[in-house]
């Protein structure tokens, strides 16, 4: 059964379009890279995805539960759908606010109201997964560009989240701390999490999406291939190598 | 190709499907989603429609300036209702260049700034009777009309140019440039910070202003920092405080046509009697 369903979903910002009818099935578990050119719409796509927008037309749904204006007044729903789905900004910046980067990342799992023991577990393994252990005591607001990715990937993951939601979560890291994020993303994939990732790097995502969707300046999917579809499909492949 | 690095396991409490927990505490999170409405109906508002004049008939910042402060002159002296009509067929034939999507937007916003300045005006009924309210009605509409235009077509970047050409104080475009990037930047933080704090609410806090007190603090050392930055960078691009007359300012013979009309309406309200 599908996780997520589009169906001829648009969206519309006050002078211009973000998607226009935009029909996509995600399957749980999948691993799926979105591609394409500056403002074609995938971190709109994101947005809506979380829940922090709805679609000006067509129909959302996670889970069996149509996702739209009304299902988000709800605060009780909209607070499930958000320990469902977690994002990393593509500014992390916006998304740390705590005094500390342990305190940061224990944000959330305190949210959930999980016994203090259970939380410096998370806390503690999560810093752990994402190479960030020593930045514990720092101040998020001094971190570098790369160190808050990191961070800002440990708060979300310390929630649980079914389905990661990504924005360009690669950019201002090294080429080291790309591929340890990557791995780490493939594990969590293999542990059943749902990951949509925006990205322009294609070499860096060619080897860990499945499914790779390409958007054209028109805010529609021009194409929605699987990795080894992509594989053969060289012209596909020299337009995402100049994205 | 990814190498195969050595990997930690993930901790078994990642491994699991997340089963949605209900806060037992009641849901009360209409603050955030309050103040975001807000922080988005004003960015709204300070966000620059792209401009739509089609680049075959640009005018210069400047003309394009002293051309609304014409017309929004004319409209204000002229005592008439044939006057004014001119003065919106004026207007309507620009409003037919603009593309249909713009043009709904500009009606859309001009209805709704001329609702509220016939709140201002009506009281004027008591003062002076219907005929002078319904005569200042259309007046105020009207400039609010080429306001909006005016806004429409116009950028934030052309508005500064025109006031550098009209050798305007340094200080007072410094401050208008700088107050509006540094609103749109804060609003803009604010607001995307504000959903990434929604989007890890998973449950009513405990704390709420403790959280807003987070924020706050949080906003205000980025905007200190981005101020530095803003200021290090002008100065290393060679600023010391005066803006220089922008290059490519220059009128053009289309400028002074576009012009033509509003002065000759000018020409005949001061010496043709009416």
């Amino acid at each position: 059964m599908a996780l997520l369903t589009l169906n001829t979903v648009s969206y519309d910002y006050p002078t211009t379009h973000g998607l226009v009818d935009l029909t996509l099935t995600v399957d749980a578990g999948e691993f799926i890279c979105l591609m394409g050119p500056n403002g074609s719409g995938k971190s709109t796509l994101l947005r809506l995805l979380s829940g922090l927008t709805t679609a000006s037309h067509g129909t959302y749904q996670l889970a069996g539960h149509a996702i739209n204006a009304a299902y988000l007044a709800d605060a009780v729903k909209r607070q499930q759908l958000h320990q469902q789905v977690g994002m990393v900004f593509q500014n992390t910046d916006v998304q740390l606010f705590n005094p500390t980067v342990a305190e940061e990342v224990a944000f959330g799992p305190q949210q959930l109201g999980l016994p203090a023991a259970a939380v410096t577990q998370r806390v503690t393994d999560c810093l752990a997964l994402t190479h960030s252990t020593e930045l514990r005591d720092r101040v998020p607001y001094q971190l570098s560009g790369g160190e808050k990715k990191r961070v800002a990937l440990a708060s979300v993951l310390a929630l649980n989240p079914d389905i990661l939601l990504l924005d360009e979560p690669l950019n201002g890291l090294t080429i080291a701390a790309q591929q340890d994020m990557l791995v780490l993303l493939q594990q969590l994939q293999r542990a059943g999490k749902t990951i949509i990732m925006a990205s322009h790097n294609f070499q860096q995502v060619q080897s860990v999406g499945q499914r790779f969707l390409i958007f054209n300046a028109d805010h529609q999917i021009e194409a929605d291939v699987t990795q080894a579809e992509l594989a053969t499909d060289t012209t596909l492949q020299a337009q995402l190598m100049t994205l | 190709m990814i190498p195969n690095l050595k990997t930690k396991p993930l901790p078994t409490w990642l491994t699991v499907p997340n089963h949605p927990v209900k806060s037992k505490r009641r849901a009360s999170m209409q603050f955030l989603s309050r103040n975001q409405h807000h922080l988005r109906h004003l960015l709204q508002r300070l966000a620059q429609p792209a401009p739509v004049q089609p680049s075959s008939w640009p005018l210069s910042p400047q003309i394009n300036l002293l051309r609304l402060g014409l017309v929004l002159l004319l409209i204000a002296s002229v005592h008439s209702f044939v006057w004014l009509w001119g003065l919106a067929l004026l207007l309507g034939l620009q409003l037919l260049l603009l593309p249909p999507r713009q043009l709904r937007y500009f009606i859309r916003r001009w209805l709704l700034s001329c609702c509220i300045a016939v709140i201002i005006v009506l009281p004027s009924y008591w003062l002076a009777g219907p005929a002078t309210v319904v005569f200042f009605g259309v007046k105020t509409s009207l400039m609010l009309a080429n306001a909006q235009y005016f806004r429409l077509t116009t950028t934030f970047q052309d508005v500064l140019a025109g006031l550098k050409a009209w050798h305007c104080p340094n200080v007072l475009i410094m401050t208008l440039a700088i107050a509006m990037i540094y609103l749109r930047m804060l609003g803009q933080h604010l607001l995307l910070t504000t959903e990434a704090l929604d989007l890890r609410l998973v449950a009513p806090t405990r704390h709420p202003y403790r959280l807003i007190g987070a924020l706050f603090g949080n906003l205000y050392l980025k905007s200190y920092a981005y101020a530095l930055e803003l200021y290090a960078a002008m100065e290393a691009r060679g600023f010391n405080g005066h803006y220089a007359k922008p290059v490519g300012t220059a009128s053009h013979w289309r400028d002074y046509l576009s012009l033509s009309p509003v002065l000759i309406l000018m020409g005949l309200l001061l010496f043709g009697g009416h």
